[in-house]
Order: structure tokens, then C-alpha cells, then sequence
């Protein structure tokens, strides 16, 4: 699952989210920087 | 010669999965759901008898087998009078099948743009599990660019959400599970951190808004 077109800081606070709950942990997370200068949030699950 | 002695292995394989295929079928009681693939890429040096030209062909070989148990019962008919026996499957019969997830990926194996894939998934739990969803998800190259996207879009009940499990920026585990148990409940797969404002569930918020329910 991924989330484009985020800020710096959105994007990081989706990584926050994604390990500071209760709910399943990503197997992986990966930040991309785009060329629009957002970025992308990808996590993998098991 | 090696593609000859792969040759035998494939022809081998296809005639186990047929053996078994066959002793399951003589079996009232074992149901199998059987998965069976195979590829030739052959090695082929030749004189083209036309043209008189060498000509060649590359490739590989390979095969793939699966064979999946399920409490599927059976009927079989009697030798004298067609008469018909019936034997009840065990838990929910066929719907029970063991879970696999299979994949085949191979990637530049004779030039840079040669790309073999393969996904399989065999039971409910398998064909719906998010393991599932990433395999059936990536590309040709076995990349995962092509993960599921969640666009965000943030309404009144994302907000809500936050301030419930996030009170004044602390996390507040109880509220958390009570949300949490209602996507569980509620079979919602996405992760909370998505869900929370994923523009194509604002539904799914509208609902656990009401019923958890949320202040």
C-alpha cells in the first residue's frame, strides 16, 4: 500500500502512525522523494 | 543434454500430478485441488533446410506443481445399478482447503528485458490476505511500484478518529483497540493509519463513527 503527494512532514507522520499503533506493524516502509518535491509512502505487510 | 534431462523431470512431474489426480478421484474421501504448470525454453541449433543458414532458438524449462488438500466429500457409483454413495465432507467440504501462496519470478534471464511471472493463491484466506494482495500487486519485474494507492483526504470524521485515539496528541490505547476491534469486526484490511483518511473509505469512518461510537 502507498501514499503519493504527501509533505515531508505528512510523510513522516504516516510513518509515526504506522508503527505507534496497536494495528499490524509494516514488514517494510520506504519514503520516495517525487519530482513534484512530495513525496511517497510505501508499506508492505506480511 | 540438460534441457533433455529437464524435459524428463517435466514429463515426470505431469505424470505424478495425473497419478495423483487419478488416486484422488479413486478415493471417496481425499479431495485435492490440483495446481499444475509448465514452461519450455529450449536451446534449438539447427540448419534451416530452405535456406541453408544455421538458425537458433534459446530458452529454459521448468515446472510447477501443487497439490492442495480439502475436506470436499465424494460420490461414487456402484459397479451394478448405478447406484450412488455419497459421502459428506468434513468442516465446510470443499471450502476447506489448505492456504497457499505461490509465486514464480524470474527476471533477465537470457537479456536484460526477459521477465517470467507467475502468482497463485488457492483458499479463501490466501486469495483475500494482504500477502496476497502484494504479490498480485507487483509488476512484471517483480517490483512493488505498483502497490495498491490510498489518496489521502482528510473530513470531519478523520479528524474525529484522531481526537479519539489521540487526545491532545497522546496516544490513548483503549480508545485505539476499541477502534481497532470494530475494524476486525468489521473485516476493514487497510491499516489504520491509512484507513484514517483514505479518500475511498470515508464510508467505512461514517460507520465506525456511529457505531464505536466516536465523540
Amino acid at each position: 500500500m502507498k501514499r503519493p503527494n504527501l509533505t515531508l512532514d505528512e510523510a513522516l507522520q504516516l510513518i509515526r502512525d504506522l508503527y505507534d499503533t496497536a494495528d499490524r506493524r509494516p514488514r517494510s516502509v520506504t519514503i520516495t522523494p517525487e519530482r513534484s518535491g512530495k513525496y511517497t509512502v510505501a508499506a508492505v505487510f506480511d | 543434454m540438460e534441457l533433455s534431462s529437464s524435459f524428463r523431470a517435466g514429463v515426470q512431474l505431469a505424470a505424478a500430478a495425473a497419478a495423483l489426480a487419478f488416486a484422488s478421484a479413486c478415493q471417496p474421501r481425499d479431495h485435492y485441488v490440483i495446481a499444475a504448470t509448465g514452461t519450455v525454453i529450449g536451446v534449438d541449433l539447427s540448419i534451416n533446410p530452405a535456406t541453408q543458414t544455421p538458425q537458433g532458438k534459446l530458452g529454459y524449462h521448468r515446472g510447477e506443481l501443487a497439490i492442495v488438500p480439502t475436506n470436499r466429500g465424494s460420490c461414487v457409483v456402484a459397479r451394478d445399478g448405478g447406484q450412488i454413495n455419497c459421502h459428506n465432507g468434513q468442516g465446510s467440504g470443499a471450502k476447506d482447503s489448505a492456504e497457499v501462496l505461490m509465486e514464480l519470478h524470474y527476471n533477465d534471464i537470457f537479456s536484460s528485458k526477459s521477465s517470467i511471472y507467475q502468482r497463485l493463491a488457492v483458499g479463501t484466506n490466501a486469495v483475500t490476505s494482504q500477502g496476497a494482495a502484494h504479490l498480485f500487486s507487483r509488476d512484471v519485474d517483480g517490483r512493488a511500484g505498483s502497490l495498491v494507492v490510498s489518496r489521502a483526504a482528510s473530513d470531519a470524521n478523520s479528524a474525529r478518529i484522531r481526537a479519539f485515539i489521540r487526545p491532545g496528541g497522546k496516544r490513548d490505547a483503549a480508545a485505539e483497540k476499541k477502534v481497532l476491534d470494530w475494524m476486525r469486526a468489521n473485516s476493514v484490511s487497510m491499516p489504520l493509519a491509512f484507513l484514517i483518511d483514505d479518500a475511498d473509505h470515508a464510508a467505512t469512518r461514517e460507520r465506525m463513527v456511529k457505531e464505536i461510537p466516536v465523540p
